[in-house]
């Protein structure tokens, strides 16, 4: 079947299988990678969230023809002109990133959140993660970094003391 | 038996384009919403409809409206949009209390009442909250339109009345005014993102000047096949509030697990825990002043 | 080990990771996102029961969907047995070589059965449900401490099959004369990784019966060697690639998909691509070791521990992978955190029809640190001592030595950790504090750590690495290392920028290729910033001095005469005559056809202790069971943060993985039927950002050892104090002696059912 959506800024036209998911066309048919399945499809991780209408979503949860009309985000499109959007930089400048297999879900989940709430506290920011899991950074420095960018950033790095 | 060759998809945008395809269709149905439980089964094979029909684009089933002193939320609503609607805040509160607890933000943003309820899973989480509610399913196919209270359509884990073409469309349940408070706790195994263990919803109505309560309505989840209401218990509750309400609320709650998974290998720790709920509960209807020595943390 | 005595210009700085950039812009390919022209596609059929014999495979169903390649199982593919974990020639002589690319037994549920090798995914996919197999059920157990019955046989040996002793002293007198004696059972439970990246490889064959494999792997010449001895291909038939690490915490260590996967590409002569799914990496890969020990210690009335003895049970799972080489890491660690004259460790492996256990971040480490700890803090409790004096009182000091004979401890402070960790937790005070009346009670814990730093010592750990400078000043670091996310890539930059004092910028690193990359052990073992990271310090050490006799000449000075600063250098006779380092590399290749360039090895020359104190504040729901982490300080010795940002990353990840392994985590195992109960996120919850506690830091920077700038390793230990130090703060909490991990809301409220009562 024929899929017609907007992803990052373009109209894509693509002839699907009903039964491929959202995160299958991104990776397979428009080779945005970015997005990743880290739970087999269960909605567990949050790796393959991208934006869609304006809110996060498990693009593994998503059939792709239930995207039919609809504004896709991926992180491939969220730098424009080859600048980098503010929370990418500030996942580098805080140190938010190790592997970096959650970073791009990750920031499609900060994104979404700073998209419908521009000053989150830091419980909202924890609780507008939740449901992206991070092996490798103990999501401080990943909600420093978000902080930085909502402008409630108490200091880089967190609150840790800087040793003695 | 022949093969399965895997589903076709149709994608209505209006109710009756959708009970058109049905009328036609000759073959398995599955209706999809928000996707959060049938991608997966679809995935693993659990399920193998012929043909999936996505109603997460059509404007009937979406939405929450207020008519006649009852509140109408369309099938496809999102936990999300429950979650800080208006109406749903002021009129229905443990319902938005309800879907704020599901899953993560992903899940919020694509999951729906209606699939809840299809869905049919002993821990759902607005089950109990729609039977304290006492709401009304709406069921719809290309014969004709039903209307059953909750506990009918409610079969069993995974189960539910609904024919093979049938589908939800509505949920509709009185407003509550304000003579009512009602709340939703939950216990999983973390903080967010976690099925449920327990759950429990409460609509309790209190006459403030004889300091009493006149009607309790009172639901569980996840201590058996399907959510159950507690009748002995709300009658129990009846009356001048006092300080021992807490305590029979906490005994008759343990009662009530003792009764339901006795033998069970949770049993031991639900019929505890589930006091720490009864506690919750109290707080969020009656403030923290309601259980002994205020509430210190939570 | 230093450079010149100077204020430091890149090394102790916060640099970013260095592919930081590609990773925020979803641009960076792990394996997973390959797509290689002609690619078929693997999946593999796991076994549904804890043990039985194969009677028969019929594969003619799926072999008969188009689109089907071929099925493979132990009928067709190599016979050849292998251990997983060993990652030099010689090694398997020292551990069991029981494990086969297909068997014809399965041993757990989740044993690989079959393989179905097809166009794509979808088409794998059917065929894997057409595989009709037969099996004889055998009986089995998953119970280590049954497993000494020997009842159920799952391998030709008798259980334990490994057995491990370290002693020093007379514990044995001791124990019989002490007054004081105090014993306690732990366990701990198997856990999953959660690499966000499931397990993947792909293996590529050539038109000249080479197969080049692409993996994210941990130790890339362990790949070679198994995947060669497995096809019978000589070593420089197999190319191992080290592809971008989507976390590995040793779930990639060992070498699970690549001998098959290789195989599947040799036989049908295309590249062939195997991925897992997440249940299947949780019930098929590895698990850190599940471990059950009893310990004993006598002390004195003063608090003076006498003797300690620790009886430790670990179980391997159903193949031996590492199960003998944990046994004797864990003994090692015990060595070297305490002062005990008199102490003995009895550590023996088994085998049970569970989901193999491997290297986990930590080694067996974070295991017997609970074990050790929990006991140490009933032993304060049962003198009425504050377990902070007490271990204070008998904690190494530096330069003690190891009395089981290990290498050094170096210098060793721990005691430092604990002292400074408990000012910033304000331990005495919150440990004075009233105990909370009513349903929440709040308690403070803490527990110690050490870790090592390499294999010196143990066996051999060395590296090579080829430095060169290129003709426009920039520099090409050619090694094995292997980046697993941590920052050492970066950090390596941060090394050899600081020795030749330019950008680290301009300064690349391939990772591991086992074609172009000299040798290198892996990594593995805490060693690669102690050992990798002072051999690059070595190295550039080394193109310094070449580079400076090199300029010398071209500035008619003396080698010590030449000053190199950000890529300029000059003589200090003539400061106004200056010239880019691109210059020099330049007119050396002209004028002596040289280029600058030097490869060497170094070996590592000690293996002093990593160590960590760690201070928890818990607050338990005695209604509900569930506990929240309020506050962590994580203090620890590293000797010195190369970048401190990075060190940090390294204890906050930690410290997520330890509050998982304290609270949450287990691969829970059905005994009725070997099932693996915790098969996805949904039931496993490893702990996400609502219940991660804040989190506070200190480093002791003290160098002293022959790390480079005085590094010590981070990675590992920054997971093993934390378990036992939250499970101390419960027990402070709620006066009970918990110590089965993980602590449940079901094991609190059983834990409390004697006080309800």
């Amino acid at each position: 079947m024929v899929l017609e959506m907007t992803v990052n800024g373009k109209a894509i036209k693509v002839e699907v299988n009903p039964n491929a998911r959202l995160l299958d066309v991104l990776r397979e048919n428009l080779g945005l990678t970015g997005a990743k399945e880290g739970c087999s499809g269960e909605g567990e991780c949050g790796a393959c969230t991208v934006i869609m209408d304006g809110k996060a979503v498990n693009s593994c949860l998503v059939l792709a023809l239930q995207a039919r009309g609809k504004e896709i985000i991926t992180i491939e499109g969220l730098e424009s002109n080859g600048e980098l959007d503010r929370l990418q930089q500030a996942f580098i400048d805080q140190g938010a990133i190790q592997c970096g297999y959650c970073t791009p879900g990750m920031i499609m989940a900060a994104k979404a959140l700073l998209m419908g709430n521009p000053h989150p506290s830091e419980a909202e920011i924890r609780l507008g993660i939740a449901g992206n899991l991070c092996r490798c950074t103990g999501y401080l420095k990943i909600i420093s970094a978000i902080q930085e960018v909502a402008g409630t950033n108490l200091r880089k790095g967190g609150q840790d003391d800087d040793g003695v | 038996m022949t093969e399965y060759n895997g589903y076709s998809f149709f994608g209505p945008s209006t109710l009756k384009e959708l009970l058109e395809e049905v009328a036609l269709f000759d073959g398995s149905i599955a209706f999809l919403a928000g996707g959060t439980d049938l991608i997966i089964e679809l995935k693993k094979g659990k399920k193998k409809p012929h043909l999936v029909i996505d109603v997460s684009q059509i404007p009937e089933l979406n939405g929450v409206h207020e008519e006649n002193g009852f509140l109408h939320i369309g099938s496809a609503t999102t936990f999300s949009q429950l979650a800080r609607h208006p109406l749903i805040v002021e009129k229905g509160l443990c319902l938005a209390q309800a879907a704020r607890k599901i899953g993560s933000e992903q899940i919020r943003n694509r999951g729906t009442l209606g699939g809840n309820i299809a869905s049919a899973s002993p821990a759902g989480d607005c089950l109990p909250v729609l039977l304290v509610l006492e709401a009304m399913i709406t069921l719809q196919n290309p014969d004709g339109v039903r209307r059953l209270p909750l506990s009918q359509v409610l079969q069993g884990s995974g189960r539910t009345c609904l024919t093979p073409n049938e589908l939800i469309t509505g949920i509709d349940f009185p407003v509550l005014d304000g003579g009512y408070v009602s709340g939703f706790e939950k216990l999983g195994s973390r903080t967010a993102v976690t099925v449920a263990k327990l759950n429990l919803a409460a609509v309790i109505k209190v006459d403030q000047e004889n300091h009493s309560i006149t009607e309790a309505r009172i639901a569980v989840g996840a201590l058996g096949e399907t959510a159950f209401r507690l009748p002995d218990l709300e009658q129990n509750l009846v009356g001048e509030i006092n300080p021992f309400l807490l305590h029979l609320f906490e005994d008759m709650l343990t009662e009530t697990v003792d009764n339901a998974i006795s033998g069970r290998y949770s049993h031991p720790y639900k019929r505890e825990a589930i006091r720490g709920l009864a506690e919750d509960m109290f707080v969020n209807l009656f403030g923290a002043s309601s259980v002994p020595g205020g509430r210190t943390h939570g | 080990m230093g450079e010149e005595g100077q204020g430091l210009k890149y090394v102790g700085k916060n640099l970013p990771i260095h592919d930081g950039a590609a990773k925020v812009r979803g641009r960076i390919k792990y394996t997973g996102d390959l797509a290689l022209e002609g690619m078929l596609i693997a999946k593999l059929l796991f076994s549904p029961l804890p043990h039985a014999k194969i009677l028969s495979i019929d594969a003619k169903a799926a072999l008969a969907i188009p689109g089907v390649i071929g099925v493979y199982t132990h009928e067709n593919t190599p016979k050849t047995h292998y251990n997983s974990q060993v990652w030099f020639d010689g090694q398997e002589a020292m551990t069991l070589e029981d494990e086969r690319i297909f068997t014809d037994t399965v041993r757990f549920v989740g044993d690989k059965v079959a393989a179905v090798l097809a166009v794509d995914e979808r088409t794998a996919q059917e065929a894997l449900g057409l595989i009709k197999v037969e099996y004889e059920a055998l009986p089995f157990n998953v119970d280590p401490e049954k497993a000494f019955d020997n009842v159920v046989s799952i391998h030709p040996v008798q259980e334990p099959f490994f057995t491990k002793e370290f002693h020093c002293g007379n514990s044995d007198e001791v124990f019989e004369q002490a007054e004081i004696i105090v014993e306690d059972r732990v366990e701990t439970p198997k856990v999953h990784h959660a690499a966000m990246e499931p397990h993947v490889c792909i293996a590529v064959p050539d038109h000249n019966g080479k197969i080049t494999i692409l993996t994210p792997c941990q130790i890339m010449y362990s790949v070679r060697l198994t995947v060669a001895k497995v096809l019978g291909l000589p070593f420089n038939k197999v190319r191992v690639i080290k592809t971008p690490m989507g976390g590995s915490f040793g779930g990639k260590q060992e070498v699970i998909l690549e001998p098959l996967c290789a195989y599947l590409a040799q036989s049908s002569e295309k590249p062939v691509k195997l991925e897992l799914n997440r249940k299947e990496c949780i019930i098929s890969t590895r698990t850190r070791t599940k471990v059950i020990g009893v310990v004993k210690t006598a002390v004195d009335g003063r608090g003076k521990i006498l003797a300690r003895d620790f009886q430790v049970i670990a179980d391997t799972g159903a193949y031996t992978s590492n199960g003998a080489a944990i046994v004797s890491a864990m003994g090692k660690k015990l060595f070297r955190l305490y002062r005990v004259d008199n102490q003995r460790y009895q550590g023996r492996a088994v085998h049970t029809n569970t989901t193999v256990a491997g290297a986990c971040r930590g080694y067996g480490t974070p295991q017997i640190m609970a074990i050790s700890e929990l006991n140490i803090d009933s032993t304060a409790r049962r003198l009425g001592m504050d377990p902070l004096e007490f271990r204070v009182k008998n904690l190494v000091q530096p330069q003690d030595s190891d009395l089981s004979g290990g290498p050094s401890l170096g210098d060793a402070r721990v005691i430092e950790c604990a002292l400074e960790g408990a000012k910033a937790f304000e331990w005495s005070e919150k440990r004075a504090r009233e105990p909370l009346v009513g349903r929440y009670k709040r308690g403070v814990g803490m527990a110690c750590s050490t870790h090592g730093n390499g294999y010196y010592g143990a066996f051999q750990d060395f590296v090579t690495m080829t430095l060169r400078m290129l003709e426009d000043g920039s520099m090409i670091l050619l090694s094995g290392l292997h980046e697993l996310g941590c920052g050492t890539i970066t950090s390596t930059k941060q090394i050899i920028a600081e020795v030749m004092d330019m950008d680290p910028d301009r300064i690349e690193m391939s990772e591991g290729d086992t074609e172009t990359s000299p040798y290198d052990i892996g990594s593995q073992a805490s060693r690669v910033m102690h050992v990798c990271g002072a051999a690059a310090l070595k190295i550039a050490q080394s193109v310094k001095g070449l580079f400076r006799s090199q300029a010398a000449f071209i500035f008619k000075c003396s080698p010590e005469d030449v000053v190199m600063c950000d890529e300029m250098t000059w003589s200090i006779k003539e400061p106004d005559k200056r010239l880019t380092y691109g210059e020099i590399a330049r007119t050396v290749q002209r004028q002596h056809q040289l280029e600058l360039i030097i490869t060497e090895t170094y070996r590592a020359t000690d293996n002093p202790g990593s160590y960590g104190a760690n201070f928890v504040e818990v607050e338990v729901d005695t209604l509900t069971g569930l506990i929240k982490v309020l506050d962590v300080v994580a203090a620890f010795d590293v000797g010195k943060a190369i970048n401190p940002d990075f060190v940090k990353g390294q204890i906050y990840g930690g410290i997520q993985m330890g509050v998982g392994f304290a609270l949450t985590e287990d691969i829970k195992i059905d005994p009725l039927t070997g099932i693996v109960k915790s098969d996805s996120f949904a039931n496993y919850h490893i702990v996400n950002a609502p219940d991660m506690p804040p989190m506070r830091v200190i480093l002791i920077e003290k160098g002293e050892n022959d790390g480079p700038y005085g590094a010590k390793s981070i990675g590992e230990i920054a997971t093993c104090a934390i378990a036992p130090a939250i499970v101390s703060a419960v027990n402070h909490a709620l006066g009970t002696n918990l110590t089965v991990l993980p602590l449940t809301p079901e094991r609190i409220l059983m834990g409390l059912l004697p006080q309800k009562k």
